[in-house]
């Protein structure tokens, strides 16, 4: 069987199956969130930008650019696609601030803010997240292995991390 | 205005195309001033492209970059960025420094001096002090820069919290794009402003736009 990589660009979702990978190029303040199945081996990736839906409700936006609406869309997707609810993991990683200086503008925030509303979301939906890597100044290339459940994250002047 | 690509009409791309002429105009001046030689800018491109793309109008996600920001606040908000890569980075510090420009591998990243770092961030100030001053000049609009934040990283992850400002009014952004060039035609680095939606309608009604 010949394995796919899938990007995953901004404020998208994509599903997978073993052995096939997922991977998001650069994430900054942005956030990957992957979910899994590790029994049938379905996992999806999630980009997402910002954190919360709420306040955009009327506006033209993609539901998979936001943290909340987007993995409950996500976890619907993947049960649709065959995964079991209850088996579902969550691995994430992003969520950076950039740009770090004595900032008093909140717009340099929303790499925190995307991280507590990723976490909230999972929690509400009673999915474990296993693994994380998020915060910090640098940005992040993440790899979701389907075959093996595992996030490989590559940052520009540090050693490759696997969770 | 809402986020369909198409609804930015020709004659008020002519007009952000201007306004972004004169920025840059005035921001090529200003480091013409600076480096002590001629610099010259492209025709700057005004674009409505949707937020994934933004990355790979630089290059591709990963491409590593040394990115200068402000914070624009006042009658119109967003982002001033510049970005270069790291040889254009070494060549600018080492005309300002007067050092000899030393060739380094393009993949590695480097890590600069507290000297070097003041000289990029003085170079973006100057460039997004005297572009957003033309452009206040020209439309009546009052603006403030803040400090210059400095980033040194892969171009998709330093371009996000422009991104995520932009994703707030839609899937969309606007995006102001000038070349500089010294003369050898080498570029310089490419300077963006993204202003974000109801600045983009300020901007176009301070002309006497509806």
């Amino acid at each position: 069987m010949s394995i796919n990589s899938h990007a995953v660009d901004i404020a998208m979702m994509k599903i997978a199956r073993a052995p096939d990978q997922l991977y998001s190029l650069g994430l900054g303040s942005c956030i990957g969130v992957a979910i899994y199945d590790p029994v049938t081996r379905i996992g999806g990736l999630i980009h997402i930008l910002l954190p919360t839906l709420q306040g955009f409700e009327n506006g033209n936006h993609a539901r998979t650019k936001f943290a909340d609406s987007g993995i409950t869309d996500l976890v619907d997707a993947l049960v649709k696609a065959g995964a079991s609810r209850s088996r579902l993991k969550a691995k994430m990683a992003g969520g950076a601030s950039m740009f770090t200086m004595k900032s008093t503008s909140d717009v340099h925030e929303v790499g925190k803010r995307n991280i507590q509303s990723s976490k909230d979301t999972l929690k509400k939906l009673g999915i474990e997240l296993v693994a994380q890597d998020t915060g910090g100044n640098k940005g992040r290339t993440i790899y979701f292995d389907l075959e093996t459940g595992k996030m490989t994250i590559k940052t520009v002047d540090r050693a490759v991390k696997v969770i | 205005m809402n986020s369909i690509p198409g609804n930015m009409d020709t004659e008020k791309k002519d007009v952000l195309s201007e306004i972004a002429n004169i920025g840059s105009g005035h921001a090529a001046t200003a480091l013409a001033a600076l480096l002590n030689r001629p610099i010259v800018q492209s025709v700057p491109n005004v674009m409505l492209i949707p937020l994934a793309d933004m990355p790979n109008q630089l290059g591709g996600a990963e491409k590593i970059v040394v990115a200068g920001l402000l914070d624009i606040t006042g009658d119109l908000s967003g982002f001033f960025m510049v970005v270069l890569d790291q040889v254009q980075a070494d060549r600018i510090i080492s005309m300002m420094l007067g050092k000899r420009y030393r060739k380094r591998k393009a993949d590695t990243v480097r890590r600069y001096s507290s000297v070097e770092k003041s000289v990029i961030a003085e170079t973006v100030n100057i460039l997004g002090g005297s572009y957003m001053t033309a452009l206040s000049e020209m439309t009546g609009l009052k603006t403030q820069p803040s400090t210059p934040y400095l980033c040194i990283d892969m171009v998709g992850a330093v371009l996000n919290v422009a991104i995520a400002e932009a994703g707030k009014a839609g899937d969309f952004a606007v995006f102001f794009q000038s070349e500089l060039f010294n003369e050898k035609e080498r570029i310089i680095g490419d300077l963006f402003l993204i202003p974000d939606r109801s600045s983009c309608d300020k901007i176009l009604q301070s002309l006497g736009f509806e």
